[in-house]
């Protein structure tokens, strides 16, 4: 066919019809007893032992029913298996990416499919013990276990994000109030006893007025950020530019934020833009830098 | 025993990201006048002086063609007025298990297959897969096929150790044979170095891992023995059948297990009279809707010994017992149509019309389609040529 | 037809029918049936080899709903094959294990239709049915008064509307026998001209009592071949012959060809090859798919060929109540229940259990030797099935 594509109508159509399940005895009494008593029940069938989760009221394996042959199982479980969802769809219930994992509850026999969280990607693994965190808000559905918390042994320390897991967009920031005690101290630290930053009579002569913190003060709390949160744990920055926009007076809230601009594929760094800006929301500072994200060898 | 039936006439059309230009009908209805260049096509409805198609089985989905009862716009197009049709809502290859079954009852003589389905209409194929989980214990996590395809891959390459590079192998050698199948243009040749660069969609499946969107149409033409060898020189004989369906829940099953495939394999090799299957085919069609389903399908029908397949990518299997010689699914069919695109495909090189793909010589083939979350369902066929 | 071997209904099951099955999700209610069908046979499911699945995927919007509907079915590690065809789909998936059967790829084939029309949105589902470029802005569902007022035009309003309502009402009170039936009225024939009157509109002169229900329920039925149902059971219902026949999407595009039923069509075919030359007489009952009692009233003359008023006096005349010559639907037939994929099935699950004697408080109080059932459903198709009680 030689039609172009101008000549061929697309009709957009949209099938909107609702919908109402209907859960059945069975899966009512489960979601209830989730909802009510945050409790997760099974169904045993006494032919072939096993314990299943979700709930169904015929043991498809024997053909039995088994709809009133009620246990409990716990809260806790163990991952079984997992995928890392990137992919974004209307009908996941959390942002991509995402851990859905296989959690085999003790006492049960069958994993159920689920969110699990409180780990790294780069670090989810089979074997891990997991605990069900109840959802805040009730949905009458499975999701009134909002996910699976991953628990128990804990690494020694909590590495930040391995380059894999950094994203362009992702952010992180840190916040605090500049009082005269800091200012202080700072000068102290930094043998800098200028007194445009000590003295208010001097500082009165100068074009600020009052005195004004250390240009270093609020830019060294970007430190928190990138060493302690994003990437985190175990990062190496070796390179820091800032240009200074505005003084930062006693008593100004600093927030420092940082967030990946590029992901460096040779090297395996990131580019971060850094900001600061104060309570009124006035730039403070801007600027870039480099970061290592943890390496391989500090994963051990 | 039953008579012997023949597959008497192939034709399928390209398949495409987005065929903006045809109508699901329209793709039919191709795939039907080339049809009808292999062989004389009249419809027989129910009239005993005519001898002709006496049943159509459509295969289609309801849910990708936003049509209930979507074979219902078929008839017209597939010759059922005042005849049958009948529309196999399963896998595309069910409808070679149904077409054997409808002639070996004696009831009918001539069947046409035809199978069509246009991925492109919906405004993502995982939010028809979706609705295939539960309502209330597996949709509302968010469960698609690409996300239990995800969880199946992570199980498989635990169990067998089959690495990112061997996956990346498989999608670059699908890519070659890909380019040259004139019913897949369109996609690129890739290096493996390029699969591996790609992005992660569901951890172990790379973005490059998974079959295109895509839209098509494949039909057939079936008869018993008798009429077979009237109307056509090369008649492929359907030699064995099988399927099997394995629990529902994810968790309720070993996921690398290939519990389902195995059963298939078994009763269409018991059914062929096959006993050892890795000399048994000379073409090997498999539905790899993802890069691992190519090995993992293979150890589960049989023909390579469990947890070796990574080796036997190194060692370059799939060229020595000639696994997907056309591109396979990787290339792209749209979900319902793999397999029965899979026995065409077999079907085109038992009649030595696979171009520049062909494999001289070849007399028998096994071909196999997959449906459900993580491989629930699957459906194995086997065929020879005299 | 020359059939391989020959096949045998020997276990019927089904749920209740209703327009709200609340307690149970679509697998437990699916559950019901097969297990109701493998008591009736005397069977497990272990002696099931194959599995037949039906139903409309829009009405409840589940993909591929065999899948999850394994857990219900048993038919992890069998066999399995989906098929549907619309409102005909139960009769279908009944050819399909007749072929599956005939063939000797299965001995034991069990048949599945359901439908949980209470979860969607039928007359929406329907609509969705109509093609979206031509005619979805027409649609209706399956709502139409042309049938009313086609057999009122040849028959005066008077004698058609009192037939069609006499129809209503006797398959009401056949439903009143069968407990699994969704509605049951207790209607009276001195009722018939208030309804006539003061039933709801829906098109023209078809009324809310013409129409068939909404209703959740499932059918299953087990199949065999001769070897395993003589195993099985003594009196198996015989699978004689059955014919699909479909009418095109777009009516009159054949334009000049003269306008046959598709009913009608089906009938003259599936008698001629049979030999039946009289099925009035030859026939002893009779499962019709009759979506609404214009329908019921109007197709009986296709079914049986009549060219005259014939099938208004079998009404007239009480012929087709259960203890009348020629009994339709003592189920109730589709007025009473429609659970869409399941319905055709239970025409022929119907009928088998009448041939085998066992339809309980509304078997007929006659022997049945060979009896009828069909399936409706997309732009008029047929399917028609010859059931007998001695094997073929
Ligand atoms: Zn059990």
């Amino acid at each position: 066919m030689n039609t172009a594509k101008d000549d061929c109508f697309v009709v957009k159509g949209k099938l909107a019809l609702p919908y109402q399940y209907f859960a059945g005895k069975t899966g009512s009494r489960f979601i209830i007893s989730l909802r009510d008593e945050h409790k997760i029940r099974g169904l045993k069938c006494e032919k072939c032992g096993k314990v299943f989760v979700p709930p169904r009221s015929t043991c498809d394996i024997c053909f039995e029913n088994i709809a009133d042959k009620w246990v409990d199982v716990a809260n806790t479980g163990t991952v079984t298996g997992f995928t890392i969802i990137r992919y974004e769809e209307p009908h996941q219930p959390v942002k991509p990416p995402y851990v859905l994992g296989l959690v085999k509850l003790d006492g049960a026999d069958t994993p159920i499919a689920h969110i699990v969280k409180g780990v790294a990607l780069s670090k989810m693994a089979v074997g891990l013990k997991v605990k069900a965190v109840f959802a805040k808000k009730t949905t009458n559905s499975i999701m009134d276990i909002d996910h699976f918390q991953v628990v128990g042994d804990k690494p020694k320390f909590e590495l930040g994000y391995s380059y894999e897991e950094l994203e362009v967009g992702m952010s992180a920031s840190f916040t605090k109030t500049i009082s005269e005690t800091d200012v202080y101290l700072f000068a102290g630290i930094s043998g800098d006893f200028n007194p445009m930053h000590l003295n208010e009579e001097f500082a009165k002569l100068t074009p600020f007025g009052t005195r004004i913190a250390h240009g270093a003060l609020p830019q060294s709390l970007i430190a928190p950020v990138l060493g302690m949160k994003l990437p985190g744990l175990g990062t190496v920055i070796p390179e820091i530019t800032v240009k200074f926009r505005k003084p930062t007076y006693f008593g100004d809230t600093i927030t420092a934020v940082g967030e990946v601009v590029e992901k460096i594929e040779k090297k395996k760094w990131v580019r971060m833009e850094l900001r600061w800006t104060n309570q009124k929301d006035e730039l403070v500072a801007e600027g870039s830098c480099l970061a290592i994200p943890p390496a391989a060898f500090l994963k051990k | 025993m039953a008579r012997r039936v023949g597959i008497c006439a192939v034709a399928q059309t390209t398949y495409e990201r987005d065929k903006w230009n045809q109508r699901f009908q329209g793709m039919a209805l191709d795939v039907l006048e080339a049809l009808r260049q292999q062989v004389d096509i009249k419809f027989s409805r129910h009239r005993p002086e005519v001898q002709g198609i006496d049943m159509t089985i459509s295969v289609s989905d309801d849910i990708f063609d936003a049509r209930t009862i979507s074979n219902n716009a078929m008839t017209d197009v597939l010759g059922a007025h005042f005849g049958c049709e009948e529309k196999v809502a399963q896998e595309g290859i069910q409808a070679l298990y149904y077409g054997l079954a409808a002639i070996q009852s004696g009831h009918n003589d001539m069947v046409l297959i035809m199978g069509h389905c246009k991925e492109s209409q919906c405004a993502s194929r995982n939010m028809v897969t979706h609705v295939a989980f539960d309502p209330f214990f597996t949709r509302p996590v968010g469960l698609d096929f690409c996300a239990a395809a995800g969880l199946q891959a992570q199980a498989y390459a635990a169990k067998s150790g089959i690495t990112d590079a061997q996956l990346a192998k498989i999608v670059a050698r699908c890519r070659k044979h890909a380019a040259q199948n004139p019913y897949t243009p369109g996609l690129e040749e890739l290096t493996a170095e390029a699969v591996m660069a790609s992005d992660m969609l569901a951890d172990p499946i790379r973005a490059l891992h998974a079959r295109p969107v895509s839209d098509g149409a494949v039909g057939m033409v079936l008869a018993a023995e008798e009429i077979a060898v009237k109307i056509c020189d090369k008649p492929i004989w359907i030699t064995g059948v099988g399927n099997s369906m394995d629990h529902f829940f994810l968790g309720d099953r070993d996921l690398a297990s290939n519990r389902a495939l195995k059963e298939a394999a078994q009763r269409t090799y018991k059914r062929a009279g096959i006993t050892d299957p890795k000399t048994a085919f000379d073409i090997i069609e498999i539905s790899d809707q993802y890069a691992y389903q190519l090995p993992m399908w293979m150890e589960g029908l049989g023909m390579v010994d469990e947890g070796k397949a990574g080796q036997w990518i190194d060692d370059n299997g799939p060229d020595k017992l000639h696994v997907n010689m056309s591109g396979g699914m990787l290339a792209g069919n749209p979900l319902i149509l793999g397999g029965l695109v899979r026995a065409a495909e077999a079907a085109l090189q038992l009649r030595g019309e696979a171009g520049n793909n062909q494999v001289k010589n070849a007399k028998t083939a096994l071909a196999h389609g997959v449906m459900g979350p993580a491989g629930q369902f699957h459906s194995v066929i086997t065929l020879e040529r005299n | 037809m020359k059939k391989n071997r020959n096949v045998g209904i020997i276990g019927v099951g089904q749920s209740v029918y209703s327009s709200h099955r609340e307690e149970v999700n679509q697998p437990e209610m699916i559950h019901e049936a097969v297990a109701e069908a493998l008591a009736h046979a005397g069977m497990t499911i272990d002696d099931i080899d194959c599995i037949v699945h039906g139903n409309m995927e829009l009405f409840e919007m589940v993909h591929q709903p065999d899948c999850w509907h394994s857990l219900g079915i048993g038919s992890v590690g069998k066999e399995t094959l989906r098929v549907t065809t619309g409102g005909t789909t139960g009769a279908t998936i009944c050819a399909t294990a007749d072929y599956l059967v005939a063939s000797g790829l299965h001995d034991v084939v069990l048949a599945v239709g359901f439908e949980k029309l209470q979860e969607g949105h039928t007359t929406g589902g329907i609509t969705n049915m109509a093609d979206p470029l031509w005619a979805r802005q027409l649609q209706t569902g399956a709502l139409t008064g042309m049938t009313a007022a086609a057999v009122i035009e040849e028959f005066g309003e008077e004698r058609a509307k009192k037939a069609s309502m006499k129809y209503r009402i006797i398959m009401d009170k056949h439903a009143m026998k069968n407990k699994k039936a969704h509605r049951r009225l207790g209607l009276e024939f001195d009722q018939a001209d208030d309804l006539m009157v003061n039933s709801p509109a829906l098109v023209g002169e078809l009324r809310m009592i013409h129409m068939c229900s909404q209703s959740d329920g499932a059918c299953a039925v087990i199949f065999a071949s001769e070897e395993k149902a003589k195993q099985f059971r003594k009196n198996p219902a015989w699978i004689k012959d059955h014919i699909t026949v479909h009418r095109e999407e777009s009516f009159g595009c054949f334009g000049d060809e003269p306008f046959v039923l598709s009913h009608r069509y089906a009938a003259e075919k599936l008698f001629a090859r049979n030999g039946i030359k009289n099925p009035r007489k030859e026939i002893d009952m009779f499962e019709m798919y009759d979506p609404s009692s214009w329908w019921g009233l109007d197709w009986l003359r296709e079914f049986l060929l009549f060219d005259g008023d014939e099938h208004l006096k079998m009404v007239e005349n009480d012929e087709i109540t259960i203890d009348g010559d020629f009994p339709i639907n003592p189920s109730g037939g589709v007025t009473a229940s429609n659970p869409i994929g399941a319905t055709a099935l239970v025409r022929v699950a119907e009928a088998a259990l009448q041939i085998m004697g066992e339809a309980g408080e509304h078997q007929v109080p006659k022997t049945v030797n060979q009896a009828l059932a069909s399936g409706f459903g997309g732009t008029l198709w047929t399917v028609l099935f010859l059931l007998t009680r001695e094997a073929p």
